[in-house]
């Protein structure tokens, strides 16, 4: 099958400093995808790359079969409608209350769908992350656990054909990660979109991704099963797909 | 080298940010609501603070004044009518401009500033909504307008300071003290054009600066710093410019 | 519409609580600053690391703010000159405007905006990373070790800054003379130097004691006044280049009613 993402001999510098060094990645559709590595190994630009708001200084990013043109306002504006993301700093806007947050993506969209569907929607998805009753609150008055999972309702919403959630469960208790996991796991079937979500946490990220990728150091030095990655000859991939969080 | 790119991009920038902002103010222009809250923001922000700082620099002008002018005039029957004067031209618009860019300036910055070290920026991207259509262009809108408002307050309010201060310290009376005598239609515009070019420059280079912020809360700190310096060293520049410019023209003419 | 004259009137009792919380709050800071340097007791290095990075962050900034503000000012007086043809006057209304007036202001508040806001945001940072806190568990006073050596070396430095941006002030106030009012320069410096501008000199200078005084001490308590994190640093500045205009302003009437 095609891949949804393909990522190919990308390369970024910081200041001087390479961040990405001849990195590639393909995902294929339909399926959760885990991305794991040590803090600093380049997963959350990578994650930038692949939602089109990293421009790599060199290498090609293909996204559903196009190639993606940073030039083109068109292009980039038809392949985004088609992307959701969560970011590691959660990115919620301070000056709207919560759901404004989460229907944001719906509202932005060329034709956004009628009001009541939306006060539908954004309420079906903050009950799943189980924050019901919060819509009107603004986000000072929630806690960070709180936050993260407006954010994710946000990234969800738009049932977007690749969704992205960058270290969804960080600072969240063990019981609630394990629920987002299941939300998440939850959310590819039902809509069948491909999925991409970093995380230190392996051992709940077995549970509900297919495939696993490594990076270390700005390039992925692995992709496959977690069975095999645990017996490769590389002592960073065992180290790295056997850690507890 | 990277001294001279650096001070050669900084003006590119800029324009590059006004075109983008006027762009998306003529083809998709904001919901007048948005527009009206930035505008109750930005007067509400800075009222009480331009009634105090232009109130004390209406009282302090009339008094150096009148002590001044005693020493080369034989009465103050003048005063009033060259402190309205150099009030509409030159204090008026450019004390309220570094005003403005002190308190709303730095509030731009400061916003969008977190708005970048937050990934906020990034995420209205994703959602297909251009920054400056969104954040700068409203905001852009309501200092323009406002700075006409609120240089009108802060001249009425130096007057009112600077008529008490006549009356009661130097016995100048108040119909004396208010007169347009020495008020042209040329001083006017000139006072006009410098207001309209302060709140053009405010803006942008407020968000300019806010949008080059990286990194935290230090990150923040800094492009609100820097916002403060240069749109106050901009007004003062544009002040320089307009009124030698201006003084120019009129050589020609007369 | 009653909302608005209720926002209004809430937020006027706000301003003055608020007013009178930063006045009092100010009050304190310069008490605890003038008990730790009388007899002195403060940290010495780094009153000699904020004397340097004060004046060389700061002599670009004012030298520019000068030049425009000298050549601003004889513009102005140029529209009566050209009524009058007293051009033996520009340099008088120049240099007393410049030196007593608009040259202090304006270079105080570019100093607030250089200095000041850069001082609050540092200290801010400061506070949000506990560092603050991490001094006070080694014993030492974040007033003696921080606060005094910026109230200092901001003192010092806007004096003398003030001294070179005066010079610069007549000197851009020369150019401009020259280039657009068409006046020889040897006029306008005759003139400067016929007024005896000695006395509004000293005054402008005083200002910029006094200013120096109001700016460190308004940016050192706003930046360790602190709360929340990247969103409360940059309200801090706002709130320190803000309270250190209204200062600037204040202070600088009670100065000229008191001299003259």
């Amino acid at each position: 099958m095609e891949p949804v993402v393909e990522i190919a001999g990308v390369s970024k510098l910081f200041s001087g400093t390479p961040v990405l060094q001849d990195c590639d990645l393909r995902l294929e559709p339909g399926r959760v995808h885990g991305l794991v590595g040590p803090g600093g190994s380049g997963k959350t630009l990578i994650l930038k790359t692949l939602s089109t708001l990293l421009r790599p200084d060199s290498g090609s990013v293909i996204l559903f079969g196009t190639t993606v043109d940073y030039g083109d306002r068109d292009g980039l504006r038809a392949l985004r409608d088609r992307i959701g993301v969560q970011f590691q700093n959660l990115a919620l806007f301070d000056f709207l209350n919560v759901f404004d947050n989460v229907a944001f993506p719906l509202v932005m969209t060329p034709d956004p769908p009628p009001t009541d569907e939306i006060d539908q929607r954004v309420h079906e998805a903050l009950v799943e992350v189980g924050l019901p009753e919060t819509a009107h609150l603004r986000l000072p008055e929630l806690s960070g656990g709180m936050q993260r999972r407006v954010a994710l309702a946000r990234a969800a919403i738009s049932g977007a054909d690749l969704m992205v959630f960058d270290d969804p469960t960080g600072g969240l208790d063990p019981v609630f990660s394990s629920r987002i996991f299941v939300l998440i796991g939850e959310l590819q079937e039902r809509t069948g979109s491909t999925v991409v979500l970093a995380s230190h946490d392996v051992d709940r990220m077995t549970r509900i991704c297919g495939r696993f990728h490594v990076m270390d150091q700005g390039r992925r030095i692995y992709s496959g099963n977690i069975e095999d990655g645990r017996e490769s000859e590389d002592r960073r991939i065992r180290t790295f797909l056997t850690v507890e969080a | 080298m990277t001294l001279a790119t650096g001070f050669m991009a900084l003006p590119r920038n800029l324009l590059r940010l006004l075109g983008e902002t006027v762009v998306a103010l003529v083809l998709r222009p904001p919901p007048w609501r948005t527009v009206v809250t930035q505008m109750y923001n930005v007067g509400f922000r800075s009222v009480v603070f331009i009634a105090v700082t232009l109130g004390f620099l209406g009282l302090i002008t009339v008094y150096q004044g009148c002590i001044q002018a005693l020493k080369v005039l034989p009465d103050l029957s003048m005063v009033g009518a060259a402190f309205i004067n150099v009030m509409i031209m030159e204090f008026g618009p450019t004390i309220t401009a570094l005003m403005v860019a002190t308190r709303v300036g730095s509030g731009i910055a400061a916003e969008l500033g977190t708005m970048v070290v937050t990934d906020q920026v990034e995420a209205l991207e994703v959602s297909n909504t251009d920054p400056v259509e969104y954040v700068v262009a409203p905001r852009f809108l309501a200092v323009v307008v406002m700075m006409f408002v609120l240089t009108i307050f802060a001249i009425l309010v130096a007057t009112l300071a600077g008529m008490v201060m006549a009356d009661l310290r130097f016995q100048v009376n108040p119909h004396t003290f208010l007169t347009l005598a020495y008020v042209e239609w040329g001083d006017v515009y000139i006072g006009l054009t410098k207001v309209f070019l302060y709140g053009v420059s405010i803006p942008i280079i407020a968000a300019e600066s806010g949008f080059r912020a990286s990194g935290g809360s230090e990150g923040v700190g800094q492009s609100t710093t820097r916002a403060v310096v240069n749109t106050l060293f901009a007004v003062i520049i544009l002040d320089f410019v307009v009124a030698g410019a201006a003084f120019i023209i009129r050589m020609q003419f007369e | 519409m009653t909302r608005v004259l209720l926002d209004v009137l809430g937020t006027f009792g706000q301003v003055i609580l608020q007013a009178c919380r930063v006045v009092g709050g100010l009050t304190v800071l310069q008490t605890r600053i003038l008990l730790a340097m009388f007899p002195p007791d403060f940290d010495y290095d780094e009153t000699v690391r904020q004397f340097f990075k004060v004046g060389v962050k700061s002599v670009a900034v004012v030298v520019a703010t000068a030049l425009l503000t000298g050549a601003i000012m004889v513009i102005q007086s140029g529209n009566s000159v050209q009524e009058t043809g007293a051009t033996g006057l520009v340099g008088w209304a120049t240099g007393t405007a410049v030196l007593s007036e608009v040259g202090p202001i304006l270079i105080g508040l570019m100093f607030s905006g250089r200095v000041g806001a850069n001082n609050t945001a540092e200290l801010g940072a400061m506070v949000v990373t506990d560092q603050v806190n991490a001094l006070r568990v080694l014993g030492m006073d974040p007033v003696r070790y921080l606060v005094v050596p910026r109230f200092l070396s901001m003192i010092v430095m806007l004096v003398l800054l003030t001294c070179i941006g005066d010079l610069f002030a007549l000197t851009g106030g020369a150019i401009a003379c020259q280039a657009i009012l068409g006046i020889d320069q040897r006029v306008f410096w005759q003139s400067v130097l016929d007024s005896h501008l000695l006395d509004e000199m000293t005054m402008g200078l005083v200002k910029a004691f006094v200013f120096g005084g109001a700016i460190s001490v308004v940016s050192c308590y706003f930046g360790l006044n602190v709360k929340g994190g990247a969103e409360g640093v940059g309200r801090a500045v706002n709130d320190s280049v803000v309270t250190a205009a209204i200062s600037i302003f204040v202070a600088n009437f009670l100065v000229t009613t008191i001299w003259i």
